[in-house]
């Protein structure tokens, strides 16, 4: 099997169909739901939580999440915040600004170099350099391990 | 099988995990007639199905089996909540960053018997994609979208 990859000087008539949609929201209502659906989904299979369960745990009856992992009911955000919080997470949100891109980041406050951390980012000076501490120097441990 | 079969993998939508496409063998391509027939009959529909791709073209896996259905011989059915249907088959190339998420024909929610043939179909499709695949003179051309780098 021979393979060509090709950039169509013409975008096929499907293509230009879908870069040409107007704005439809509707359509991203529905995109975004099934995103929610997933995050939540995954977190159930994660920790073994079955529908019911959920259910239990947010307060409301089966037939509510039910609804809600179908995805084609509109949110409450209070239905979101109890689903989160009921898989003992948080619930955010964010609206991108005009000519950027989002990409959420998870990470745990332990993990995080100090350059990064709420305390050194408010402190202006701070922030444009790395201060490497006396107890993040490389020991001589460290160089024999490596 | 005849020789030299044309296999066009169409770009459809790129998302961070897969790539959906349409399957083109000799010109002939089920899954691109049907979408482009729906965008006009049922405009509505159309974008429902577009927007499922994309969401599942966002994961490595997909949870939502309201949405994303294996059907047997790894065939899976995109499902809309209005009885739309589009059969697509995962596959991946060598040499290609994204998995494929291929589609091959489409339908809607008719009765059991209709249904079955309409997964039949995509199977059968699917089984003639992976033996041209297999033959050297086979050429595949993945079409890009026209903006991708």
């Amino acid at each position: 099997m021979k393979i060509n990859t090709t950039a169509p000087t013409e975008p096929t008539d499907l293509q230009k169909l879908i870069a040409e949609l107007p704005f439809d929201p509707a359509a991203e209502a529905e995109f975004q739901g099934l995103m929610l659906v997933e995050e939540i989904l995954k977190l159930m299979k994660q920790q073994g939580v079955k529908r019911k369960e959920l259910a239990k745990r947010m307060g409301v009856g089966p037939s509510r999440v039910t609804a809600m992992l179908n995805g084609s009911s509109n949110f409450k955000l209070e239905t979101l915040i109890r689903a989160a919080h009921a898989l003992g997470g948080t619930y955010h949100h964010v609206i991108c600004p005009p000519d950027m891109k989002c990409k959420w980041t998870f990470y745990r406050e332990s993990e995080t170099h100090n350059a990064f951390s709420p305390l050194i980012r408010a402190n202006k000076k701070a922030s444009s350099t790395f201060v490497i501490t006396k107890s993040e120097q490389a020991t001589d441990d460290d160089a024999k391990a490596a | 099988m005849k020789n030299s079969l044309e296999i066009s993998l169409k770009t459809v939508h790129l998302g961070s995990a897969k790539r959906v496409t349409t399957l083109g063998i000799n010109q002939k391509d089920q899954a691109n007639d049907y979408l482009l027939k729906l965008s006009k009959s049922n405009p509505q529909g159309f974008q429902s199905l577009l927007k499922r791709l994309q969401a599942i073209a966002e994961h490595d896996s997909f949870e939502n089996k309201n949405t994303y259905r294996h059907v047997g011989d790894q065939v899976f059915e995109v499902k809309t909540t209005t009885g739309l249907r589009l059969y697509t088959f995962p596959d991946t190339i060598k040499g290609q960053a994204h998995q494929l998420i291929i589609a091959v024909s489409g339908g809607k929610k008719g009765n059991k018997k209709e249904q079955q043939a309409d997964i039949a179909k995509a199977q059968q499709i699917k089984k003639d994609y992976l033996a041209a695949k297999k033959l050297k003179s086979t050429q595949l051309t993945i079409v890009r979208l026209p903006n991708e780098n």
